[in-house]
């Protein structure tokens, strides 16, 4: 009487349910979307973006550092021999450059950013739902969603991009002091062929994309946080779950953001250059 | 031994009332009033569905089936907003305390008076400082945060951060659980104390039988579903505590008096 049995599925059945249940969460993490954005209205909601802003930026620069660091590090010495031996080595520059600014330095540093602040928001919350913590906000008065999701939400869309900044930063030191001082690059050339390749459209692509990252790793994480399910183990879950799938948005989000603003400046200078 | 309140009107009514979460069902057709005033005990095995009581009660959660009736209005034809207003109207002690990690004790107590946003901060140090007094902690635990409390402590700062915002129901999801001996009855003269200082409704969810005699003036024993015949009451006893101890149904009694008998069996035929 208390249980309703279910036979085994066929792999079609399957397939549909997890279709289905797929479709469900998606429509489920709008909803919760929107609750955040709705929170962004109250006072109460920014008491605590303060101390969440230390925690998710402060505390986030030295990772963010060697995260940059070593990308234009490692780009350099993939590249080097490739580009040496067709005598454009002075061509570094440009290419480490544009790919940190635009690609790697965005989008590593918001899947170590996944890792590192929002499975850790994600345990946190769910560890707040396993033992009531939620439930007693909601008793309270307090809108648990506007209390605990919006200002997560803000410190990762207004702090992500700022670290970003920070890792491009050093991306391309990091790519400079292998080129120039193990390589010898040309130092002249190597900025030269920076300054010339690497424009405004192109930091401001690198910007954009870090805030829809932050959003999605925010609303991603702290929903898998609220709805966690029992125990030590559903805390486990809910950080790993988090983090996966902020890291396979970030990758899907990144792809079709790539495609979209390519289209953006396609139409709104076709004829031009990277030179401003 | 508690004393028997003024009977007025049901402040509480639960109307065939089911709850179900995906494929498990926890309460079946409950009908349950609570008289304004009155100190309810609910006892029952693990999974039959207590905290939920509680929740639906309150209205954390909604009822899968049936009406949840508070002071006249159903619950669950509020908007959000409305009911976080009647919710104010409750106090929750939640089974662990479900105290704030990253706030202080202070800042604990005074989370529900600032989220009202109605009084001045000098006005909530007062409200603060007397609610803890009141609970028997000294103003010393003020600026500690939950992990230097032990479970006694925690408890009790739970119970002056419910108090705080004046609630006219208290709901306690096993308040003495985890505790010595002689905090249970800290616990429950708290519990007393709290009834006797204000006009307070209670519900007390509890496994301890020395609470139900000392503190509940009524007394409901709730049946997992899963060991129910079709067509059984989920809800096996309503009574005082005193025709409780006299009741003949040899599930009452197992419970009331701690027995496992065939149970292990049982278990370890389902194992």
């Amino acid at each position: 009487m208390a249980t309703v049995s279910s036979a085994p599925l066929g792999l079609w059945q399957w397939g549909r349910r997890k279709i289905a249940d797929a479709i469900l969460d998606l429509g489920d993490l709008s909803l919760f979307a929107s609750h955040i954005l709705a929170g962004m209205r109250r006072r109460s909601s920014y008491n605590t973006l303060l101390p969440i802003s230390f925690s998710v930026g402060v505390r986030s620069i030295p990772v963010v550092m060697i995260t940059g660091a070593f990308i234009g590090m490692v780009l350099a010495v993939q590249a080097y021999a490739e580009f040496a031996s067709l005598g454009l080595a002075t061509r570094l520059g440009q290419i480490i450059n544009i790919s940190v600014v635009r690609e790697l330095g965005p989008v590593l540093a918001a899947v170590m950013l996944a890792g590192r602040v929002g499975s850790a928001m994600a345990a946190e919350l769910a560890t707040m739902r396993i033992t009531e913590q939620i439930d007693a906000l909601a008793c309270l008065g307090a809108n648990p969603v506007h209390y605990l999701g919006t200002p997560r939400f803000l410190a990762c869309v207004l702090l992500i991009p700022l670290l970003t900044i920070l890792a491009n930063f050093m991306g391309v030191l990091g790519g400079a002091l292998i080129c120039i001082d193990v390589y010898h690059v040309e130092a002249h050339h190597y900025w030269e062929n920076t300054r010339g390749y690497v424009g405004m459209w192109d930091l401001m692509t690198g910007l954009i994309k870090p805030i829809c990252f932050g959003a999605a790793i925010a609303v991603i994480c702290c929903h898998r946080g609220f709805y966690s399910e029992a125990g030590a183990e559903g805390v486990g879950r809910a950080a790993t779950r988090a983090f996966v799938l902020s890291f396979i948005a970030v990758l899907v989000l990144d792809f079709f953001l790539a495609m979209l603003l390519n289209r953006l400046y396609d139409y709104l200078w076709p004829q031009a250059s990277h030179f401003f | 031994m508690s004393e028997a309140p003024a009977v007025l009107d049901p402040i509480i009514s639960l109307q065939q009332v089911t709850m179900q979460f995906g494929t498990q069902r926890v309460l079946h057709a409950i009908d349950l009033d609570v008289q304004r005033g009155q100190t309810l005990g609910v006892i029952g095995e693990s999974g039959c569905g207590k905290t939920v009581l509680l929740k639906l009660i309150i209205g954390l959660l909604r009822p899968t089936v049936g009406r949840v009736i508070f002071d006249g209005r159903n619950l669950e034809k509020l908007s959000e907003a409305q009911l976080t207003q009647q919710r104010l109207r409750f106090g929750f002690l939640f089974q662990g305390a479900a105290l704030f990690d990253s706030l202080s004790v202070y800042d604990n107590v005074a989370f529900g008076l600032r989220a009202q946003g109605r009084k001045s901060e000098a006005d909530i140090t007062d409200i603060v400082r007397n609610r803890l007094q009141e609970v028997g902690l000294p103003p010393s635990v003020l600026n500690k945060k939950p992990a230097e409390l032990s479970g006694g402590m925690k408890k009790r700062v739970g119970l002056a951060r419910a108090l705080a915002l004046d609630p006219e129901v208290m709901l306690y999801d096993e308040p003495t659980t985890g505790l010595d001996p002689i905090m249970t009855d800290v616990i429950n003269e708290l519990m007393l104390q709290t009834r006797r200082q204000r006009p307070i409704t209670s519900i007390i969810v509890t496994h301890e039988m020395k609470t139900i005699n000392k503190v509940a003036d009524r007394v409901v024993m709730f049946y997992p579903l899963s060991r129910l015949k079709t067509g059984e009451p989920q809800v096996l006893f309503d009574g005082t505590p005193e025709q409780l101890r006299e009741c003949a149904d040899p599930r009452v009694r197992q419970f009331i008096e701690g027995e496992a008998r065939d149970r292990l069996q049982e278990l370890a035929r389902q194992a």
